[in-house]
Protein backbone atom coordinates (compact mmCIF):
# COMPACT_ATOMS: atom_id res chain seq x y z
CA UNK A 1 0.00 0.00 0.00
CA UNK A 2 1.37 3.83 -0.70
CA UNK A 3 0.75 5.97 2.02
CA UNK A 4 1.69 9.94 1.26
CA UNK A 5 3.07 11.18 4.28
CA UNK A 6 4.87 14.74 5.04
CA UNK A 7 8.33 14.79 6.67
CA UNK A 8 10.08 17.71 8.57
CA UNK A 9 11.52 19.52 5.78
CA UNK A 10 7.66 19.64 4.53
CA UNK A 11 8.22 17.72 1.22
CA UNK A 12 6.29 14.74 1.05
CA UNK A 13 7.29 11.12 0.95
CA UNK A 14 6.01 8.12 -0.34
CA UNK A 15 5.95 5.14 1.69
CA UNK A 16 5.25 1.66 0.96
CA UNK A 17 5.04 -0.57 3.89
CA UNK A 18 6.93 2.26 5.99
CA UNK A 19 9.94 2.51 3.64
CA UNK A 20 10.59 5.37 1.77
CA UNK A 21 10.37 4.63 -1.99
CA UNK A 22 13.84 5.89 -3.86
CA UNK A 23 13.52 7.77 -7.21
CA UNK A 24 14.82 5.26 -8.93
CA UNK A 25 11.75 3.04 -7.95
CA UNK A 26 9.56 5.84 -8.74
CA UNK A 27 11.02 6.18 -12.32
CA UNK A 28 10.37 2.88 -12.90
CA UNK A 29 6.86 2.70 -11.97
CA UNK A 30 6.18 5.91 -14.45
CA UNK A 31 8.14 3.94 -16.89
CA UNK A 32 5.65 0.99 -16.34
CA UNK A 33 2.54 3.14 -17.02
CA UNK A 34 1.84 3.98 -13.53
CA UNK A 35 0.97 7.32 -13.64
CA UNK A 36 0.72 7.83 -10.01
CA UNK A 37 3.92 7.20 -9.06
CA UNK A 38 5.02 10.49 -11.05
CA UNK A 39 2.81 12.58 -8.50
CA UNK A 40 5.32 11.03 -5.42
CA UNK A 41 8.68 12.69 -7.78
CA UNK A 42 6.51 15.95 -7.90
CA UNK A 43 5.36 16.27 -4.54
CA UNK A 44 8.93 15.42 -3.63
CA UNK A 45 10.80 17.96 -5.75
CA UNK A 46 8.22 20.83 -6.42
CA UNK A 47 9.17 23.28 -3.84
CA UNK A 48 12.65 23.31 -4.40
CA UNK A 49 12.19 23.58 -8.12
CA UNK A 50 9.89 26.25 -7.77
CA UNK A 51 12.29 28.03 -5.65
CA UNK A 52 15.58 27.53 -7.55
CA UNK A 53 13.75 28.99 -10.57
CA UNK A 54 12.61 32.04 -8.67
CA UNK A 55 16.43 32.33 -7.88
CA UNK A 56 16.60 32.93 -12.28
CA UNK A 57 12.95 34.98 -12.79
CA UNK A 58 12.50 36.58 -9.87
CA UNK A 59 8.79 35.72 -10.04
CA UNK A 60 6.70 33.34 -7.73
CA UNK A 61 4.12 32.53 -10.65
CA UNK A 62 6.03 32.31 -13.54
CA UNK A 63 8.50 29.82 -11.97
CA UNK A 64 5.38 28.06 -10.77
CA UNK A 65 4.56 28.00 -14.57
CA UNK A 66 7.84 26.87 -15.12
CA UNK A 67 8.43 24.26 -12.76
CA UNK A 68 5.03 22.78 -14.01
CA UNK A 69 6.63 23.23 -17.77
CA UNK A 70 10.03 21.63 -16.06
CA UNK A 71 7.74 18.54 -14.83
CA UNK A 72 5.46 18.17 -18.24
CA UNK A 73 9.53 18.09 -20.40
CA UNK A 74 10.74 15.53 -17.91
CA UNK A 75 7.55 13.25 -18.08
CA UNK A 76 7.73 13.22 -21.83
CA UNK A 77 11.84 12.49 -21.90
CA UNK A 78 11.59 10.01 -19.52
CA UNK A 79 12.57 7.45 -21.86
CA UNK A 80 16.19 9.31 -22.23
CA UNK A 81 16.64 9.51 -18.80
CA UNK A 82 19.78 6.83 -17.62
CA UNK A 83 18.45 5.19 -14.52
CA UNK A 84 21.72 4.89 -13.53
CA UNK A 85 21.97 8.55 -13.05
CA UNK A 86 20.18 10.11 -10.04
CA UNK A 87 16.67 11.90 -10.83
CA UNK A 88 16.96 15.22 -9.20
CA UNK A 89 19.97 16.60 -10.64
CA UNK A 90 18.40 15.74 -13.84
CA UNK A 91 15.32 17.88 -13.25
CA UNK A 92 17.10 20.86 -11.65
CA UNK A 93 19.16 20.31 -15.33
CA UNK A 94 15.84 20.60 -17.21
CA UNK A 95 14.45 23.50 -14.80
CA UNK A 96 17.63 25.86 -15.47
CA UNK A 97 17.70 25.51 -18.61
CA UNK A 98 14.01 26.48 -19.21
CA UNK A 99 14.54 29.56 -16.64
CA UNK A 100 17.40 30.47 -18.69
CA UNK A 101 15.82 29.73 -21.94
CA UNK A 102 12.91 32.13 -20.72
CA UNK A 103 15.32 34.50 -19.54
CA UNK A 104 17.22 34.81 -23.14
CA UNK A 105 13.79 34.91 -24.77
CA UNK A 106 13.04 37.63 -23.12
CA UNK A 107 15.97 39.93 -23.31
CA UNK A 108 15.56 39.54 -27.34
CA UNK A 109 12.24 40.69 -26.75
CA UNK A 110 13.78 43.47 -24.99
CA UNK A 111 12.13 43.19 -21.69
CA UNK A 112 13.33 44.90 -19.21
CA UNK A 113 13.05 42.94 -15.64
CA UNK A 114 11.92 46.03 -14.07
CA UNK A 115 7.93 44.36 -14.61
CA UNK A 116 8.92 41.05 -13.07
CA UNK A 117 10.54 41.54 -9.54
CA UNK A 118 7.39 42.57 -7.66
CA UNK A 119 5.80 38.91 -7.59
CA UNK A 120 7.98 37.57 -5.18
CA UNK A 121 8.25 40.49 -2.86
CA UNK A 122 6.02 40.14 0.18
CA UNK A 123 4.05 42.75 1.27
CA UNK A 124 5.52 44.75 4.34
CA UNK A 125 4.90 43.62 7.81
CA UNK A 126 4.22 46.57 10.19
CA UNK A 127 4.72 44.07 12.92
CA UNK A 128 8.11 43.53 11.90
CA UNK A 129 11.68 44.97 11.62
CA UNK A 130 11.57 47.27 8.35
CA UNK A 131 12.06 45.01 5.27
CA UNK A 132 13.16 47.26 3.06
CA UNK A 133 17.05 47.24 3.23
CA UNK A 134 16.13 42.66 2.57
CA UNK A 135 14.02 43.50 -0.83
CA UNK A 136 16.85 46.69 -1.29
CA UNK A 137 19.86 44.31 -0.88
CA UNK A 138 18.07 41.08 -2.72
CA UNK A 139 17.70 43.79 -5.70
CA UNK A 140 21.75 45.09 -5.62
CA UNK A 141 22.21 41.64 -5.72
CA UNK A 142 20.50 40.51 -8.36
CA UNK A 143 21.58 43.12 -10.14
CA UNK A 144 25.11 42.70 -9.79
CA UNK A 145 24.26 39.05 -10.95
CA UNK A 146 23.24 40.00 -13.98
CA UNK A 147 26.06 41.28 -15.24
CA UNK A 148 27.84 38.25 -14.77
CA UNK A 149 27.83 35.58 -17.77
CA UNK A 150 25.67 33.07 -17.44
CA UNK A 151 28.12 30.41 -16.97
CA UNK A 152 28.98 31.60 -13.76
CA UNK A 153 26.20 33.20 -12.84
CA UNK A 154 24.07 29.77 -12.83
CA UNK A 155 27.15 27.99 -10.42
CA UNK A 156 27.19 30.94 -8.53
CA UNK A 157 23.42 30.93 -7.81
CA UNK A 158 23.32 27.25 -7.32
CA UNK A 159 26.20 27.38 -5.12
CA UNK A 160 26.21 30.51 -2.87
CA UNK A 161 21.74 30.89 -3.06
CA UNK A 162 20.81 27.60 -3.04
CA UNK A 163 23.09 25.62 -1.51
CA UNK A 164 24.10 22.79 -3.69
CA UNK A 165 27.44 21.22 -3.23
CA UNK A 166 29.85 21.32 -5.91
CA UNK A 167 29.24 17.72 -7.25
CA UNK A 168 25.45 17.93 -7.11
CA UNK A 169 26.10 21.33 -9.75
CA UNK A 170 28.47 18.87 -11.57
CA UNK A 171 25.83 16.31 -11.76
CA UNK A 172 22.97 19.09 -12.79
CA UNK A 173 25.10 20.70 -15.22
CA UNK A 174 26.61 17.79 -16.57
CA UNK A 175 30.18 18.71 -16.16
CA UNK A 176 33.00 17.32 -14.24
CA UNK A 177 33.23 18.68 -10.41
CA UNK A 178 36.80 20.30 -11.15
CA UNK A 179 35.31 22.54 -13.71
CA UNK A 180 32.75 23.20 -11.64
CA UNK A 181 34.58 24.20 -8.82
CA UNK A 182 37.13 26.58 -11.45
CA UNK A 183 33.35 28.30 -12.30
CA UNK A 184 32.76 28.59 -8.82
CA UNK A 185 35.88 30.80 -8.30
CA UNK A 186 35.61 32.50 -11.62
CA UNK A 187 31.62 33.99 -10.80
CA UNK A 188 32.71 34.62 -6.59
CA UNK A 189 35.99 36.73 -8.50
CA UNK A 190 33.38 38.75 -10.46
CA UNK A 191 30.55 39.04 -8.14
CA UNK A 192 32.88 40.62 -5.48
CA UNK A 193 34.57 42.73 -8.09
CA UNK A 194 31.65 44.39 -8.99
CA UNK A 195 29.63 44.63 -5.79
CA UNK A 196 32.83 46.23 -4.91
CA UNK A 197 32.31 48.72 -7.78
CA UNK A 198 28.89 48.90 -6.77
CA UNK A 199 29.84 50.21 -3.25
CA UNK A 200 32.18 52.84 -4.54
CA UNK A 201 29.64 54.05 -7.08
CA UNK A 202 27.21 54.28 -4.53
CA UNK A 203 29.96 55.97 -2.12
CA UNK A 204 30.65 58.85 -4.63
CA UNK A 205 26.78 58.91 -5.09
CA UNK A 206 26.64 59.70 -1.14
CA UNK A 207 29.50 62.26 -1.08
CA UNK A 208 27.92 64.20 -3.82
CA UNK A 209 24.86 64.16 -2.44
CA UNK A 210 25.62 64.77 1.19
CA UNK A 211 27.69 67.92 -0.69
CA UNK A 212 25.35 70.76 -0.29
CA UNK A 213 26.81 72.93 -3.04
CA UNK A 214 26.68 70.41 -4.99
CA UNK A 215 22.74 69.34 -4.50
CA UNK A 216 22.66 73.25 -4.88
CA UNK A 217 23.63 73.33 -8.57
CA UNK A 218 21.73 70.06 -9.48
CA UNK A 219 18.18 72.03 -8.17
CA UNK B 1 53.13 29.75 -6.07
CA UNK B 2 52.24 33.52 -7.26
CA UNK B 3 49.87 35.41 -5.74
CA UNK B 4 47.89 35.39 -8.69
CA UNK B 5 47.33 31.36 -8.52
CA UNK B 6 46.36 31.87 -5.26
CA UNK B 7 43.62 34.06 -6.17
CA UNK B 8 41.39 31.48 -7.39
CA UNK B 9 42.03 29.01 -4.42
CA UNK B 10 41.06 31.62 -1.97
CA UNK B 11 37.60 31.90 -3.96
CA UNK B 12 37.00 28.13 -2.80
CA UNK B 13 38.49 29.27 0.39
CA UNK B 14 35.82 31.32 1.72
CA UNK B 15 33.39 28.15 0.61
CA UNK B 16 35.30 26.08 2.18
CA UNK B 17 35.69 23.90 -1.12
CA UNK B 18 39.33 23.66 -0.96
CA UNK B 19 41.29 20.27 0.15
CA UNK B 20 42.60 20.27 3.53
CA UNK B 21 46.01 20.33 2.07
CA UNK B 22 45.08 23.78 -0.14
CA UNK B 23 43.26 24.66 2.46
CA UNK B 24 46.38 24.85 4.40
CA UNK B 25 48.87 26.21 2.19
CA UNK B 26 46.06 29.10 0.79
CA UNK B 27 46.00 30.55 4.78
CA UNK B 28 49.97 29.93 4.82
CA UNK B 29 50.27 32.23 2.01
CA UNK B 30 47.52 34.68 3.50
CA UNK B 31 48.75 34.77 7.22
CA UNK B 32 52.13 36.88 4.65
CA UNK B 33 50.76 38.12 2.38
CA UNK B 34 48.75 41.03 2.42
CA UNK B 35 47.46 41.65 -0.67
CA UNK B 36 45.59 38.09 -0.98
CA UNK B 37 44.45 38.82 2.72
CA UNK B 38 42.89 41.77 1.19
CA UNK B 39 40.91 40.01 -1.95
CA UNK B 40 40.16 37.45 1.33
CA UNK B 41 38.61 39.83 2.82
CA UNK B 42 36.63 41.61 0.13
CA UNK B 43 35.60 37.65 -0.73
CA UNK B 44 34.25 36.76 2.45
CA UNK B 45 32.15 40.49 2.33
CA UNK B 46 30.79 39.54 -0.92
CA UNK B 47 29.86 35.93 0.43
CA UNK B 48 28.49 37.00 3.50
CA UNK B 49 25.81 39.43 1.27
CA UNK B 50 24.94 36.18 -0.34
CA UNK B 51 24.46 33.93 2.17
CA UNK B 52 22.30 36.93 3.76
CA UNK B 53 19.81 37.22 0.80
CA UNK B 54 19.63 33.20 0.58
CA UNK B 55 19.05 32.53 3.81
CA UNK B 56 16.08 35.45 3.74
CA UNK B 57 12.91 33.53 3.53
CA UNK B 58 11.27 33.52 -0.02
CA UNK B 59 7.42 32.94 0.21
CA UNK B 60 6.75 30.02 -2.10
CA UNK B 61 2.79 29.67 -1.71
CA UNK B 62 -0.11 27.72 -3.94
CA UNK B 63 -1.23 24.49 -4.36
CA UNK B 64 1.11 21.24 -5.06
CA UNK B 65 0.91 21.14 -8.76
CA UNK B 66 0.20 17.82 -9.07
CA UNK B 67 -3.33 17.84 -9.58
CA UNK B 68 -2.98 20.62 -12.34
CA UNK B 69 -0.36 17.84 -13.81
CA UNK B 70 -2.03 14.75 -13.85
CA UNK B 71 -4.52 16.50 -15.81
CA UNK B 72 -1.81 17.13 -18.20
CA UNK B 73 0.09 14.18 -18.51
CA UNK B 74 -0.90 10.28 -19.47
CA UNK B 75 1.08 7.11 -20.10
CA UNK B 76 0.68 7.29 -23.35
CA UNK B 77 3.00 10.67 -23.84
CA UNK B 78 5.29 8.48 -22.13
CA UNK B 79 7.65 7.24 -25.14
CA UNK B 80 8.95 3.74 -24.09
CA UNK B 81 12.41 2.64 -24.02
CA UNK B 82 14.32 1.92 -27.00
CA UNK B 83 15.16 -1.75 -26.89
CA UNK B 84 16.37 -4.16 -29.78
CA UNK B 85 18.80 -2.03 -31.64
CA UNK B 86 20.97 -0.20 -29.65
CA UNK B 87 22.49 3.03 -31.02
CA UNK B 88 26.13 1.08 -31.20
CA UNK B 89 25.07 -1.67 -33.20
CA UNK B 90 25.61 0.33 -36.59
CA UNK B 91 29.36 0.93 -35.62
CA UNK B 92 29.77 -2.66 -34.43
CA UNK B 93 28.08 -3.72 -37.73
CA UNK B 94 30.53 -1.56 -39.73
CA UNK B 95 33.94 -2.70 -37.68
CA UNK B 96 33.00 -6.21 -38.00
CA UNK B 97 32.58 -5.68 -41.90
CA UNK B 98 36.10 -3.99 -41.76
CA UNK B 99 37.62 -7.26 -39.80
CA UNK B 100 35.89 -9.03 -42.35
CA UNK B 101 37.44 -7.17 -45.08
CA UNK B 102 41.13 -7.28 -43.17
CA UNK B 103 40.92 -11.06 -42.80
CA UNK B 104 39.67 -11.58 -46.37
CA UNK B 105 42.49 -9.34 -47.60
CA UNK B 106 44.98 -10.93 -45.10
CA UNK B 107 43.95 -14.50 -46.30
CA UNK B 108 45.30 -13.82 -50.11
CA UNK B 109 47.66 -16.73 -51.76
CA UNK B 110 51.33 -15.38 -51.34
CA UNK B 111 52.69 -17.13 -54.40
CA UNK B 112 56.77 -16.41 -54.52
CA UNK B 113 57.35 -13.91 -51.69
CA UNK B 114 54.45 -11.63 -53.48
CA UNK B 115 50.77 -11.18 -53.09
CA UNK B 116 49.03 -12.71 -56.54
CA UNK B 117 47.70 -9.88 -58.26
CA UNK B 118 44.10 -9.55 -59.74
CA UNK B 119 42.02 -12.87 -59.22
CA UNK B 120 43.06 -15.50 -56.77
CA UNK B 121 39.89 -17.56 -57.89
CA UNK B 122 40.69 -20.72 -60.36
CA UNK B 123 39.78 -19.62 -63.66
CA UNK B 124 38.87 -23.22 -64.46
CA UNK B 125 36.25 -23.05 -61.35
CA UNK B 126 32.66 -23.21 -62.78
CA UNK B 127 34.10 -24.66 -65.87
CA UNK B 128 32.17 -28.05 -65.17
CA UNK B 129 29.48 -26.75 -63.27
CA UNK B 130 26.29 -28.24 -63.00
CA UNK B 131 23.36 -26.31 -61.92
CA UNK B 132 20.81 -28.23 -59.66
CA UNK B 133 17.42 -28.68 -60.73
CA UNK B 134 15.99 -28.85 -57.89
CA UNK B 135 16.46 -25.70 -55.03
CA UNK B 136 16.02 -28.09 -52.40
CA UNK B 137 19.82 -29.55 -53.23
CA UNK B 138 21.20 -25.93 -52.21
CA UNK B 139 21.98 -25.56 -48.52
CA UNK B 140 19.72 -23.09 -46.89
CA UNK B 141 22.50 -20.74 -45.92
CA UNK B 142 19.51 -18.24 -44.06
CA UNK B 143 19.11 -20.87 -41.66
CA UNK B 144 22.92 -21.38 -40.99
CA UNK B 145 23.60 -20.32 -36.82
CA UNK B 146 25.57 -17.14 -36.77
CA UNK B 147 28.83 -17.59 -35.45
CA UNK B 148 29.96 -15.66 -32.72
CA UNK B 149 32.19 -12.40 -33.05
CA UNK B 150 33.92 -11.16 -30.33
CA UNK B 151 36.52 -8.19 -30.95
CA UNK B 152 38.08 -5.84 -28.93
CA UNK B 153 36.48 -2.42 -28.00
CA UNK B 154 38.86 -0.64 -28.32
CA UNK B 155 39.74 -1.16 -31.81
CA UNK B 156 37.10 1.06 -33.03
CA UNK B 157 38.87 4.70 -33.39
CA UNK B 158 35.16 5.85 -33.96
CA UNK B 159 34.46 4.80 -30.69
CA UNK B 160 37.30 5.07 -28.65
CA UNK B 161 38.52 8.26 -26.32
CA UNK B 162 40.65 10.12 -28.23
CA UNK B 163 42.55 10.99 -25.15
CA UNK B 164 43.11 7.30 -24.20
CA UNK B 165 45.55 6.72 -26.66
CA UNK B 166 47.54 9.87 -25.41
CA UNK B 167 50.02 9.07 -23.21
CA UNK B 168 49.26 10.39 -19.38
CA UNK B 169 51.13 12.85 -19.17
CA UNK B 170 48.47 14.94 -22.11
CA UNK B 171 45.55 13.42 -20.34
CA UNK B 172 43.13 15.95 -18.70
CA UNK B 173 40.80 13.51 -17.25
CA UNK B 174 39.45 15.90 -14.18
CA UNK B 175 38.55 18.92 -16.08
CA UNK B 176 36.18 19.49 -18.93
CA UNK B 177 38.01 20.70 -22.51
CA UNK B 178 39.25 24.45 -22.33
CA UNK B 179 36.69 25.75 -24.15
CA UNK B 180 34.18 24.29 -21.68
CA UNK B 181 35.83 26.18 -18.69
Amino acid sequence: MILMSKNEAGTTDLEESGVTLSDARLVEDVRRGDKDAYGGLVTRYERRLIGVILRFVHDTELSRDLAQETFLRAFERLDQFDPSRRFGPWLFRIGVNLALDYLRRRKRRGWTSLFSESASEKSPDPSSADPRHEIDLRQEVQHVLEQIPEKYRKVLILRDLENFSTSEIAAIENRKEATIRWRLAEARTRFQKLWEKRNLDQDVVDTFLGDEEFTDELS
Amino acid sequence: MSCHDFQQKLALLVGDELEVNEAVAARRHIAQCPTCRETLQGLTDSRTVMRFVSETPTEISGESLWPRLRAQISPATLVPPRRGYPSWMPTATLAAACVALLIFVGSTPIIDGQSEPGSFVDSSFGANFDPATDVSEYRDFGNLPRTEFSMNPGFLAVNADPRSSLPQVYRRDNLDPIDEL
